[in-house]
This record gives C-alpha cells, structure tokens and sequence, in this order.
C-alpha cells in the first residue's frame, strides 16, 4: 500500500512538473527587458474629432510607459497626461486639435506610447474613452484601438 | 564631388585665429541666406593675461592694496614678441585665407568672391589694430543630415584651443504675467563626432523654479518625458542607453542644479530637450527682478565628504572623489556653446525703466504694459546670471491674490507687503556680526567687492551697535574674542582688520556658522550675521541644519558677493535665519547695494507674523513659518482655498516692541488675478518645505510625501526625475561615449584657485 501510494505522488509530481515545464521561449523572455510602442488609433465614425481623453490601465509589472508622443495631423503635439495612477498600472492621456481644420472623420492616430516591457508576451494595454468632442465642442462617441508593435488589439472595455 | 564641398563649406566649421591687440573675440559668425558672411566682433568680454593691454587695464581697475601686490604675466616687449609668433605659426596653418580688419563691435561683411578667391584681401577700413586671419577647412563630419544653423565659431585667443561641444546653444524664452514667469529652456544637443555619444550636462535654474514639463525632440518627433521616483528612473534610462535606444533623463542635484543625460546621439545627428518651469519674480524697492542663471559655480566639499557637488577641468573623471562632477573649460579654452535669452513681459499695468547691469539688451516696448527683452547677440557667453529689472507704475504690487482652480483644488498665491507707514520705525541696536568667506573661490575682484561692502556698512553704524568680524576659508578666526562697540577707533581696527584679509583655501562655512552664532548673545541688541559669500560650497544641507540649531534669536542675512552666486544656499539660510538676502555684481556698487541692505536690516517691519483669515477657509499654507516682514519686500504665500468669498484678512505680528495689525482686502474672484502656474508654485513651496525639514531630520516619511507630491503635481525633486525613451527605433552599435560637457568658470572666478585637476 505504501510502494502504491509513493508511485502515485511520484507519478504526480513528475506530471505536474511537465505541465508546469517553461518551454525554450518562455525562458528566453523571463525577466528580459524590452522596449516597444503602443500606437493609439481612435475612430470617431462621422464626426470629425478635435478633442479625447482615454483611459489606459496596464500590468505594471510587465509595462512601463516611458514617453508619449503625439499621433498624425493635429493630434502631431504629444499628449497631456494625469500622472496621480502612474505608479499604479494606470494613465489618462488628451488631447486636441490646435485648429478646427485639421479635425478628421473616421480614424485617426492620435498618440504613440513609448513602453519599456518586462518578461514574455502578451503586453496588454486595455483603454476605456472618457470623453471626445467635435468641433464646437460637442460630445461625441469613439471607439478606441491600440495597436502595440504591429499586432493588432482592440481592446474597448 | 569638389561643388559639393565647398557648398559644404558655407555651413560648415570656420576657424578663425583672432590676432587682436585688445581683448575681445569674435562672438558670432553666421552666413547669409545670399552666401556672405557676416562676423561680429564683441566688446571687451573676458580678461587675458596674454595680453599686456587687459592687464595694465586690471591693474588700474584694483584697490591700492591689491595694485601693489600685482604683476603682469609678461613685459610689453614679451608681449609683442609673442603675438608676432602668433602670426607667423597662422599663416603656416593656413590652407586658404583672407586676412581683414575688423573695428571692435561692428559688423563686416565678405563677399562670396572676396572670401574664396584672395588670400589677401584688403578691406581699408579704419582698424583699431585688429586683424583676422580666416582659415578655410574642410568638415570634420560629412553627411546630408548635418547642417548647421551657423557654421561653428571657434574663437580663439593666441595659445587658446578650441573646445566642440556635443550642446551647440540653449535659448530662453520667458514670459511674465503679473509675478509669476513661465520659461521654456530648450537645449540643442548634437554630435560632431564620428562615434555615437551621451551627453551629460550639469547646468543652473533658479532655486525656485517648478519644472513642470520636459520633452525630447527628434527631428519633427515630439516625445513627452515623464516624471518617475528617482532611482526607477536612472534604471530605466540605463537600459534603453546600454539597448541602443534614445533616451533622455533629467534628474535634480539640488534645487539649483541639474543634470540633463541624452543617450545615444548618432553621429551628426542632433536631440533637443525642452525644459518647462514656473518661477514667481522677486519683487524689491519697487522693482521685479527676473533672474536666469547660466552657470554652476565650482563648489568646495568638506574634506570626507562624497555626497558634494565636485569641480574638475574639462575632461577629468574621478578626481573630486563627489557622485556628481562640474566640468570646467581649463584656461585658454573656450567654446560655442552660447545662450540666447526672450523675456515677455505681459506687466498688466504700466512697465518703467526695464533694464540689466548684468548684461546687454535690447527692451522693445509693444505698449504701456507690454515689453519684450532681448538678450544682445554680443553678450551670449553663458558664464555669468542674466539678471532683469523693471519698475511697475506706482509703487506697490496692484494685485495682492492670484488664484488657479484646480481640477480637485483651488490654489492661491498671496504678496503681502508692508504699508508705507513702517517706514520710519525707530532703529533698533543691533550686534552685527560681519562673516567674510575667504576661500580660493573669492580671490580677486569677489573678496574686493565683500571688503567694499564691509567697510561700507562698518562706517553706517550706529554708536549704540556693536560689531564682530569673522573670516572662514579652511578654518575661522576673528578680529576679537568678543563684539566690540563701535566706536570710531574701534571701526578703525576693524578696518584694518579687513584689509588684512586674504582669500586662499577650502570653504569651510560650518566654521564660520559656528563663530557667529556659538558666543553668548547680547540681550540689549539685536544679533544681526551677516555672511558675504558667493556660497560655492557642497554641503548645503548641512549648513542649514546648524543654522536651524544654532539660530535662537539670532537673524541671518545673506550678502552673495559674485556674478553667479549659489542663490539656494543664501536664499535659504535667509529664510531659515528670519532675515534677508541681497546681491551684488562684481561690476555693481557694493555701497549702493550695502546701504540698501542694511537699512533694512535695521528696520523689520513686522515680525512674528500670524495671519488670521478671517472669512477664508483655508489650509496647506506655505511657509509654513512666516519670514519677518521688511519695508520694501513683500512675502509670498501660497496656500489651498475651500472657499472663493471676497473678505479681509488680518496680518498680527510686533511692530517695534508693540503688537500690531494690519488689515489687507483680498478678492479670489477678481478675474483679473488668475495664472494657471500657482497650482505648480503651491507644489514646489510644499516640496520645498518638506525639503528643509528633510536636511536636518531626514525620515522615510518624508521622502514619501516629497515623492507623492512630486508625482501627483508632476513636479521634479530631488527623489524624482524626468525620463524620455524613444522606444520607436534602437540605434546601431553599442552606447558609445559619454561626454561630460564642460562650463566656463564663472566670470570673475579664478580656475587655479577653484577647480581640481
């Protein structure tokens, strides 16, 4: 009963050392440090935007924001930020157009996120809109996309 | 291929080997958009011992003790013999060159032709003896990308080599809205040489400044800094830099100084940083003062010590044995590093006399209300403070409150300012104790200036006052072992006490703190000490802490003797020692400066100061320990507000030996009073509190809530820094080299006797 019961604890460890197992890639990218950038693209269908605050909360083990920069066309300027959820995984950045004119329709790139990442992929950046506005500083609705290094992510909360 | 060079050449380095008779250089060189070039010869500007004309001129500029004692480097034959070497080893140099004569000041413009086709071209105008030889060369660096706005101006004295920096230029922009300047620097890094480089750059902004914002510019790409905890920061930064990627970091030494790293400059490429900050004016006798240093003194670090601010030549690593070194341009170097300075001045009321004693401008007056300054292209030598002025009509600040509502918060920011009728209090007798720094950093014309300025105030006292004089370099001694009345034979051993004195040595103000405030105090009089200094020291922190011990009832004010002063350190043990500070220039009266100073000296106003608030609700007021109010010197407070109502507010404090009042009107809704950089200034007062409490009872607690407040109000400290990464594209090869880019001495401050080799 004993002999048994030993082989089956042996058998259990060895199983669940296999599943837990790290595979090549995953030990290449422990603990490694990268840098990447977020592009951030907002859609504001058929108004043309002139203004965006956007929620973006992250893992803040795994992500670091180390820079913002500005997107295309008016958005050109980099993005104001609040700071007060930086140390927590969490960062709200705006923006607007300097000039009416240069408002577009449909989507626009609106910043760059400059990241410093730590370990393996997925890097997740989840964002939830706050506010938009049109010209004249109507309120409107826009969806939010995040595109980190190429691999798309809509990630709307 | 041949074209394309000397296309290249229009915008690519000159040499010029000055051969001038008098001192001066060339300051600017610039080519037209019509391919002339334009050379402006700058006054007078820096000393030279080479020359035998700057040294008999130096000679005369000295007292009578100080002229006998002097010598100049050479004879006048030996002069002449070497500037004829000069000549001859330039034209052995030359590949190509245009010899011209300049007047001093003016401009001269070459033709394209003239300049490339002749190797002698005669301009016949009438010379004050000048003469420029022009050297062609070709550019050290080739490539498409790199242009310069200017070519590279090497100005170069006989004997002198030239320096290239990886920082071509910085220019000021400031713009003044009531009290309160909002200044964008804006550094211009790029790199002449042929490996990829870090620039590191140790540089001055004023110790009250709130940097709020910070961006690295590349190309047409605009990155935003963040503000992070110090050491998350530096690891941060670390990585990028070793990975390849561009990244900038600017962390805060002290709240004067500052170190600006950009990573990975590519060869002929260039990175520019742009530094945002709030500074609320000074507001003195009638006049708002605008102050832009430009230059960090070197400063003396207590034997042991290695936690200071180190002074090294140009090039050196290791030798101050301090974490942070200042670089300095040894003698006979110079560089093209130059400074350009806007000031906008949006007064709100009518603007009188706007003027500078430290430099040449030019003040063009948009309206009534409206100036804009410029700093003269003749005077761009960043090695000295810019120091602006300027009277507002009538002759008190108009509006007392401004206010800024947050987005959870109202902020406010509060002058307060003594009523004309304290002017003529009876003047109290004083016990005034003269504390004179005599370390290698005051040799020359800074201890002639602190004598003047000595002997000045010893003939103004009273025959009821007492006096002491206490000199500190290495060590402190004084004139007696106790005060001495002062009677006229007493001033007159005092006076020749004075000149007795001599500058050589360390800077050893601990010393000179415990002298003046050790020996029993006379309870007759008010202890008045007043240190004259240029406070090149490294151990700011530890002065203010026995200061802060030391103090009872003592008053400390502060005399910065010097065209680039430590203005954090003497500002600071003003406000620690209950008293005041003022400045003066070494080209500036010391008797003017003097006798305005110690009238108020003489004269507090108001002091032990409580204010009720009457209506107000507020709260986080700073300071937190109200200055002594003086005649002419309005306080600045800053505080929260919970409510907007209109109300009085009452000042309580003791007038003489009697307890006052005085009643001030305050409206936070006058719409007139609003700036949105209050809210920074409020942070900035707050860190700088916490900061003070910090350097004589450091606490982890502390440096939370010094951190905390940093980051919530997006606030560098000296936990804190700002950090850009461009994560967009790694750069090729390994980090390369880090060059540490050196300064100018101050002017006025002699190498030998401060910078370690």
């Amino acid at each position: 009963m004993m002999r048994i019961f030993l082989l089956i604890i042996s058998l259990n460890f060895i199983i669940s050392s296999s599943a837990f197992a790290e595979s090549p890639e995953e030990a290449d990218c422990k603990g490694k440090i990268s840098f990447s950038t977020a592009e951030v693209y907002v859609d504001s269908n058929k108004d043309a935007l002139t203004a965006y605050q956007i929620d973006i909360r992250y893992d803040k083990e795994k992500i670091r924001i180390v820079g913002l920069e500005g997107g295309a066309d008016g958005f050109n300027k980099p993005p104001f930020y609040d700071q007060a959820g930086l140390e927590g995984g969490h960062i709200i950045i705006a923006a607007f157009v300097s000039d009416d004119i240069q408002a577009k329709k449909g989507g626009s790139r609106v910043a760059r996120l400059h990241l410093q990442t730590t370990g393996c992929p997925p890097f997740e950046l989840k964002t939830e809109p706050m506010a938009a506005a049109k010209p004249g500083g109507k309120s409107i609705p826009i969806k939010v996309k995040i595109d980190i290094n190429n691999r798309q992510s809509f990630d709307n909360r | 291929m041949k074209r394309k060079c000397l296309d290249l050449l229009f915008v690519t380095i000159l040499f010029i080997i000055s051969l001038q008779i008098f001192p001066g250089c060339i300051e600017k060189v610039s080519i037209t958009p019509d391919k002339k070039i334009e050379i402006t010869v700058a006054p007078d500007s820096s000393g030279d011992e080479d020359n035998y004309d700057y040294a008999m001129k130096r000679k005369a500029d000295m007292s009578a003790s100080d002229e006998a004692n002097y010598q100049p480097k050479f004879s006048e034959v030996e002069y002449a013999e070497r500037r004829s070497e000069v000549e001859y080893s330039a034209r052995a140099k030359a590949e190509e060159m245009v010899r011209v004569r300049l007047f001093k000041g003016n401009k001269l413009t070459l033709e394209e032709g003239q300049y490339r086709q002749n190797t002698e071209s005669s301009f016949k105008d009438e010379a004050l003896g000048s003469e420029l030889w022009i050297i062609e060369k070709n550019p050290s660096v080739i490539g498409e990308e790199y242009k310069t706005e200017s070519p590279k101006l090497v100005c170069s004295l006989p004997g002198q080599n030239e320096v290239i920096l990886p920082l071509e230029h910085t220019s000021v922009d400031a713009h003044i809205s009531g009290y309160i300047a909002t200044v964008n620097v804006l550094q211009k890094y790029h790199n002449p040489y042929s490996e990829k480089i870090e620039a590191v750059y140790i540089f001055p902004l004023p110790q009250n400044a709130a940097v709020t914002d910070f961006v690295m510019i590349i190309g047409d790409r605009k990155i935003r800094g963040l503000i992070r905890e110090k050491e998350e920061a530096k690891r941060i930064y670390e990585e990028a830099r070793s990975q390849g990627y561009r990244a900038s970091l600017l962390t805060q030494e002290r709240p004067n100084i500052f170190k600006q790293s950009v990573a990975n400059i590519e060869p002929g490429k260039r990175i520019d940083i742009s530094i945002t900050f709030f500074n609320p004016l000074k507001y003195e006798n009638g006049e708002f003062e605008f102050v832009f240093p430009t230059v960090v003194g070197p400063r003396f670090n207590p034997p042991g010590s290695n936690t200071g601010i180190g002074a090294v030549g140009r090039g050196a690593h290791g030798n101050s044995g301090q974490e942070t070194d200042v670089h300095y341009l040894k003698p006979g170097e110079t560089s093209a590093h130059d400074i350009s300075i806007n000031v906008d001045i949006d007064a709100g009321v009518s603007i009188e006399n706007v003027y500078s004693n430290s430099h040449v401008i030019k003040v063009n007056n948009k309206a009534p209300s409206h100036a804009i300054v410029t700093l003269s292209p003749n005077d761009m030598v960043p090695n000295k403070d810019f120091i602006l002025r300027y009277k507002t009509s009538g002759n008190e600040v108009k509006t007392a409150m401004m206010v800024h509502k947050g987005e959870k918060d109202t902020y406010f920011s509060l002058l307060l300012q003594s009523p004309d009728n304290l002017k003529n209090l009876p003047r109290i007798p004083r016990e005034m104790v003269f504390v004179l720094d005599c370390s290698g950093s005051m040799d020359g014309k800074p201890i002639s200036k602190a004598k003047e300025a000595v002997t000045r105030a010893l003939k103004n006292l009273d025959k009821n006052d007492t006096f002491q004089i206490i000199q500190f370099s290495s060590s402190a001694s004084s004139l007696g072992p106790n005060p001495i009345e002062a009677n006229p034979e007493n001033v007159k051993k005092g006076l020749q006490y004075l000149n007795s004195l001599y500058s050589e040595g360390g800077t050893m103000m601990i010393e000179g703190i415990k002298a003046s405030l050790d020996f029993p105090h006379d309870k007759r009089r008010l202890r008045i000490v007043s240190f004259m200094t240029d406070g090149y020291i490294g151990n700011e922190d530890e002065i203010l802490a026995a200061i802060h011990e030391r103090l009872g009832e003592s008053r400390i004010f502060s005399f910065g003797v010097g065209n680039s002063v430590n203005r954090y350190l003497l500002e600071q043990m003003a406000l620690m020692g209950r008293g005041a500070v003022a400045y003066v220039g070494l080209d500036e009266s010391a008797g003017e400066a003097v006798d305005r100073f110690y009238d108020v000296a003489t004269h507090p106003a108001m002091a032990n100061i409580d204010i009720d608030w009457g209506n107000l609700e507020v709260e986080d007021v700073y300071p937190k320990r109200i200055p002594d109010l003086f005649v002419g010197r309005p306080i600045m407070i800053t505080g929260k507000l919970k409510n907007t109502e209109k109300g009085r507010i009452r000042i309580n404090g003791q007038v003489g030996r009697n307890e006052s009042y005085v009643d001030v009107a305050v409206d936070p809704n006058n719409s007139e009073a609003k700036h949105s950089g209050i809210q920074s200034v409020w942070a900035r007062n707050k860190i700088a509190e916490l900061s003070n409490r910090e350097s004589y009872n450091p606490s982890d607690r502390l440096k939370s809530e010094i951190i905390a407040t940093s980051i919530n109000y997006n606030l560098i400290s000296q936990h804190t820094a700002f950090l850009a990464v461009d994560s967009l594209e790694r750069t090729e090869g390994d980090h390369g080299y880090t060059i540490d880019v050196p300064v100018p001495v101050p002017d006025g401050v002699k190498y030998g006797t401060t910078v370690t080799n």
